[in-house]
Parts: C-alpha cells; structure tokens; sequence
C-alpha cells in the first residue's frame, strides 16, 4: 500500500511540475492559457479523480490516503481545476451505497469519463432563507452535493440550473451561486453527512498542507537568492528563524493530515475527531505560513506576478470552506468526549 | 527468568511489563515522591532504578558486554510505552548516565574506561554532565574552564553552569580548555571527574519553578588523572559531538506518550467534573488545537526512530531531531500556558508539590521554559534548521 502510494504521489508530481509551474498557472489567471481543462484532462486520463474511488467502481481504491495525496500535490502546485469537489463528491457517492442507481453510475461514468465535473456546497450548513447557495465548482458542473435533512445528503442536478458565477479573491479555483428555487434533487444520500464532512475535510487539510508547503519551498529559494546588504535576505537571523517555524508547522500539518487518513480508512469513532482537526489546525497553519511568505518576499509579495498571493488566497478559502473552525473543534471535542466514554482509544498510533 | 528476556515475544513482553508494574509500583507513589523533597524524589528513582535493573529493564538498550541486550528500537518503545502509560517514576537522575555516558565512552572511551565505568553506571551510578559555563551557553566552543597538565594529572580551574542533577551525582563528563592558544574548537578536551574530587563545589541554582534540579560548578585546583582523558588531548569537541549525538529519541518518545496520558486524563476528569472550562468556547477549543498539535508531535517522533531503525543517516535524522525539540517544546508551552488560564486565579495559590501524573497549570507553564530553553535553545535549533535543513546562508 506504502509502495503503490508512493507510486501515485510521483506520478502526480511529475505531471504537476511540467504542467504546472509557476509561469503556467500565471499564464492561466492572466487568461492566456486554458490550464484547467488541461489538467481536468490529464487527471481523467491518469485517473487521478479516481484515485480515492474503490476499484469496482473504476477507481484506484487508495481511499482516503490516496485523495490526500492528490490534494496535497495540487495544493502544493497552486493547481486550477474543479477538483476539490469532484474528487470528494466522487468519493462521497461511490461510499454512499448509491453507486449503484441508475442515475447516479452514469453520473460517476461520466466524470470518470471526463464528460462532466462536479460540485459542493461551500458550507455545508444550508445558507438561512432565501439566501443563495455557495458552490465550490465550475459554472458548468453537471451536479452538486449538498446537505439535506438531518444527516442526509442531497445530490441536485445542474444540467439545467443556471448558477451564477461569482468572482472570488482565489483564482485557482471557481465558485457560483445558486437559488434554492432551482434545486433539482437527483438523489438523496441517506445518513452521508459524517462521511462527507470527514472527506471534505481531509481533502481540505491536504491542499492546506500542501499549499503551505508549495509556497514556503518557493519563499525559501527566493530567500537564498535575493540579496540586500550585500548579502542574501535568507542570511538574516529575523527572517530565518522565522522560516525555521513554519518549516517545523507545516510538517506539523502534514502529519495531522495523516492521522486523519489513519483513522478515516480505518471507519473508527476517531474520523470525525481528526478529520476536523486537521482541517481546523491545517487550514489556520496554512493560513499563517502563507501570509508570512507574502511579507517574507517584501515588496515583490505584493505585486501580481509573484506567486505568495496565490497560496495565501487559496488558503484563506481552504479555512472558510466547509464549516468554521470553532465549529469543527467543537464537533471534534464532542467526539472525543464521546469516544472516552464508550471506551474507544482514539489517539493510539498503529 | 527476568522480564527482558521474553523481548523476542512482543505481546508476552508487554504484558510481562505492564503485569510487573502493577504489582511493584506502589498506587500511591506520586503522592510520596510529588510532595516530597527533591531528596526523597532522588531516593524514589533510586529505588525504582533497581527494581528494573533486576527485571533486565535499567540499561536495555546498552550492549551486553556492559549489561544490556542491545534492545532495538521497537523493543525500547514498548518498555518506554508502558511505563508512560502507567505513569511510573521518570528517572530524571540517571538520563546522562543512560545516555550521554555510553554515547561518548562506547565509540570514544578507552577498553579501561569502558570497563571501568559503565559497569557500575548500569547499576545505578549518578553521572552528570560539566559543559556549559557562564559565558558559554549557546556557544559551547567558547569555554574557557582551564585545566594544565601536572605530571600524571590535570589541574583544572574554572566554572561549570547547568549542571542537572549534579547534586546527586558520582561523576562528571568535563570539558575543559587545554590549549589556549589554539582556535576555539581545537584545544578543547573532554575529562571524567569524580565529583568527590577536593577542590570542586557544587552549588544548586535556584529556578523559577522552585526546584533546584541544575547546579553551578565551581573548580579550584582540581586534579583529574590523565588516564581520565576520553578522546586524545586537545580532540575533546569532536567527544563532545558523539555526547551530544548520543540518541535521545526514545526518551523524547516516552516524554510524548506521558503527555497523551496527562492530556486524555485531565480532559477526562473535566468532564466527569463538568468542569467550568469545557463550557467556555475559547478555552475548550484551544484545548483541541493543544491535542491535535500533541498528536502531530507523537507522530513526528515515530516517523523519527522509525528512520532510526531503517538506517537513515545521522545528519537525516540530527535535523529531525531538531524540528521535534522545537515542535514538542513549543507545544509543551502552549500546554502549560493553557491549562494556566484553565486554572485562573486558583491556579496562582502554589501548591507544595508539583506531579508527574497531572498537569498542574502554574508550574508547568513556568517549567515549560526549561524545555524551551535547555538541550539548546529553540534558537539555535531554528538556526540548524534553516541553515542545515533548508540550506539557508549562515549569517
């Protein structure tokens, strides 16, 4: 399992280090390359929105480690695309025991297929009254997942839904609106909801991760080469120290991320608990490293053509999305408190 | 039959140690040793020391030729585990003598010297540690304690800082200045001493969490034979570099599973308790990211003694080191300053007693700076890892 995992991370990279480097994805906010649909592309061919997805659906069946493998590595590349969404509403379906409705397989087919993305609700509390929805996902998603009653989950069709795009301060990834007025339910999945949130989660927390990664990487190189006083500004203890502390959090992050997959593959009361934990802790490291990479490029941090803005602007999503992180720790405290109780040892390490 | 001989049986192994615990440890040994006198806490270790020793379990990790078994690391996470989980006594006295002494005189010290001293060392004799000076803390290489040759022996004048436990202890592995005139790192050499030596004060330094576990040094024409020389004359800071490397990571893994054990249980009787924190949002989230971070610190730990077990090479596993002392300090910190505010005023009356079976918020939080500050400052660790891990220039 190790073996394979480390086989689809290397093939990720590879992909994402010719495809997507920093000039490509400046090419594609400016509008002048279509990366996107480039990478949507090469995800369907190398199956790489499958990677989660048990193999009798077609999938590769890494579960929960293999999608965080895949986030973390876009995250890190700052990839574009609808993957987020598609990739876990893809999971959510296969393990919702749905898969095998008609309209649901054929759904799945075509994503697989590269016919169709998808997408998610933003929050997945339902927004109050008349508010639209938020979706995370392209304009021109076939289908979004979002809460229902109770526990439930909704999967509404948006073949002919017209969502409003929204512009949102993260250019790597697309957000629309959408009236409850035009919610078509396709499907519903009962009792999905836990599920979800724990995949969202990880899938959240691993491009947070990754992310936090990519853009300190890329802070450290340019701290080695740009000199001031004569000498490199990576050379200055202020700065240095600084970088030594989010080198040592964004591992921290890593292995909250982990830990999470550890015990989402493993179906265990400690899934809810650590997915929210790592999305809650992950996400507001994230958020800290990729600021203070902006600050560490100085002046050059506040123009366009760097890349710290990118990270730090998808990271800032990555922590709204979901659900707030008070929230997240207080299910996560619930969940503790509960598992206690009952018995269950959830912070043993295998 | 000892307990250490079932090793090649992992779940007789374990459950031998778990069994052994319960039926030696007395229930209410904290109370004894948490309330009493740092004397009568040294004289409970010493007790417990020897009660493992019978088992196999004081020394496992050392070599047979000097009463070990060469326990690999799996075989020492497990001892380390059980007693974290039983929450036995920590040997705070002997980790110098289970570390840092076999790490310098088994790659460094001579067959007499070996012999001599790790014997004794592995039965419960107290070694302590004379690196740090005044004005020499984070920058060891600039000691100047002096010691000049008088026919067969040394005669060392100085003064020695942070000394832990050196009250208590039997010797002392010494660095000394024996060449003034070369560069800093050259003239350095490294001396066994013997603290009953005439001429050698100790006094303990008082801290700010009302114990007194480091001491001060001071030397007066004290005279060390020459034979007690490790490593060749003036080559004591390349000795010193095998002291420092010595392979502390199990001991940083057991640090770690107490504080799951510490963590699981305050959060437990909070809640038994209906603890007035759990209701406040503030403090019971913090409380989650501190458990989530302690979490990432355990696991930072396995992934480091599992590299250590693969045979990853040292300066791989030196800048491990490295980030887990910053992580793990760091959180140890957090820890304390939130169970502090848990506490609020009540948490300032001073208890007579510290514990190492629950978190007490005060004194952890004001103990928490040794950690951050000892084993070489968080400073210096962001240095090693900026400058050795990501390559950034030195300054």
């Amino acid at each position: 399992m190790d073996d394979l995992l480390a086989e689809v991370r290397e093939s990720i990279t590879t992909v994402l280090d010719e495809q997507c480097s920093s000039l490509a994805v400046h090419s594609f906010i400016d509008g002048r390359d279509a990366l996107d649909t480039r990478l949507l592309q090469l995800a369907t061919e190398l199956g790489w929105l499958a990677v989660a997805l048990p193999e009798e659906q077609g999938g590769i069946g890494l579960g929960a480690a293999g999608l965080a493998i895949l986030h973390f590595e876009l995250g890190r590349a700052a990839a574009p695309g609808p993957f987020l969404a598609t990739s876990v509403v893809l999971e959510v379906l296969a393990r919702s025991g749905m898969a095998g409705e008609a309209a649901v397989a054929a759904l799945i087919a075509d994503v697989l297929g590269g016919a169709a993305t998808l997408a998610v609700a933003a929050k997945v509390e339902p927004p109050r009254g008349d508010a639209p929805a938020w979706l995370l996902g392209e304009v021109n998603a076939r289908a979004a997942l979002v809460a229902g009653e109770g526990d439930d989950l909704v999967l509404i069709d948006l073949a002919d839904a017209a969502p409003e795009p929204v512009t949102i301060w993260d250019e790597t990834r697309a957000m629309v609106s959408l009236s409850l007025s035009q919610y078509k339910p396709l499907v519903t999945l009962p009792g999905a909801r836990p599920m979800f949130e724990a995949l969202f989660a990880i899938a959240i927390a691993a491009d947070s991760a990754g992310a936090a990664r990519g853009t300190l990487d890329r802070t450290i190189s340019y701290m080695k080469e740009r000199e001031q006083f004569g000498r490199p500004i990576g050379s200055f203890q202020a700065l240095k120290h600084r970088a030594a502390d989010h080198q040592v959090n964004a591992i921290g992050a890593d292995q909250l991320v982990r830990q999470a997959v550890d015990h989402i593959d493993a179906g265990g009361p400690g899934a809810v608990l650590w997915s929210a934990m790592a999305k809650a802790n992950a996400t507001e490291a994230a958020a800290k490293i990729a600021g203070d990479c902006v600050q560490l490029h100085g002046g050059v941090g506040y123009t366009r053509e760097y890349d710290p803005h990118l990270y730090l602007k998808r990271v800032r999503l990555n922590e709204m999305l979901l659900a707030p992180n008070a929230v997240l720790r207080d299910q996560a405290e619930r969940a503790f408190g509960a598992a206690l109780r009952a018995g269950h040892d959830v912070l043993e390490i295998a | 039959m000892m307990i250490i001989d079932l090793r090649n049986d992992v779940p007789a192994f374990r459950s031998a140690i778990r069994d052994w615990i319960a039926q030696t440890l007395p229930r209410d040994w904290a109370l004894v040793a948490d309330r009493g006198t740092e004397d009568e806490n040294v004289a409970y270790q010493r007790w417990w020391f020897g009660e493992l020793a019978k088992q196999g379990l004081s020394v496992p990790h050392w070599p047979s030729a000097y009463g070990g078994v060469d326990l690999d690391i799996s075989g020492q996470m497990i001892v380390a585990d059980e007693m974290a989980r039983a929450g036995s006594p920590m040997l705070n006295v002997y980790i110098v003598t289970l570390n840092h002494l076999p790490g310098t005189l088994i790659p460094c010290g001579t067959d007499e010297q070996r012999a001599r001293y790790l014997p004794p060392a592995s039965r419960g004799a107290v070694w302590c540690q004379g690196f740090s000076e005044p004005g020499a803390g984070s920058d060891l290489a600039s000691l100047r304690c002096r010691a000049v040759r008088d026919g067969d022996h040394y005669v060392i004048n100085g003064q020695k800082i942070w000394s832990s436990m050196s009250r208590f202890a039997e010797h002392c592995i010494l660095l000394v200045r024996t060449d003034p005139d070369s560069v800093k790192h050259a003239g350095i050499s490294f001396l066994i001493m013997d603290m009953d030596t005439p001429g050698l004060e100790v006094r303990p330094i008082e801290q700010i969490d009302g114990q007194a576990d480091f001491s001060e040094l001071f030397l007066t024409d004290v005279r060390v034979p020459v034979a007690n020389l490790v490593g060749a004359e003036n080559d004591g800071w390349r000795v010193a570099q095998a002291t420092l490397a010595s392979e502390r990571g199990v001991l940083a893994f057991e640090a770690g599973e107490r504080r799951r054990h510490l963590m699981e249980d305050y959060y437990r009787e909070a809640s038994a308790s209906k603890a007035a924190w759990l209701e406040d949002d503030e403090l019971r989230r913090q409380f989650m990211t501190v458990l989530a971070d302690m979490q990432a610190s355990r696991r930072l730990i396995r992934d480091l003694l599992h590299d250590h077990e693969n045979g990853e090479p040292h300066a791989t596993t030196a800048m491990a080191s490295a980030r887990i002392k910053l992580f793990q300090t760091t959180l140890i910190q957090k820890l304390g300053d939130l169970v502090a505010r848990i506490e609020g005023l009540e948490g300032h009356i001073r208890q007579p007693f510290h514990s190492q079976r629950r978190l007490v918020g005060m004194f952890d939080y004001i103990n928490s700076f040794s950690w951050t500050i000892s084993g070489g400052t968080n400073e210096i660790m962001r240095n090693l890892i900026a400058e050795r891990g990501l390559g950034l220039p030195r300054g």
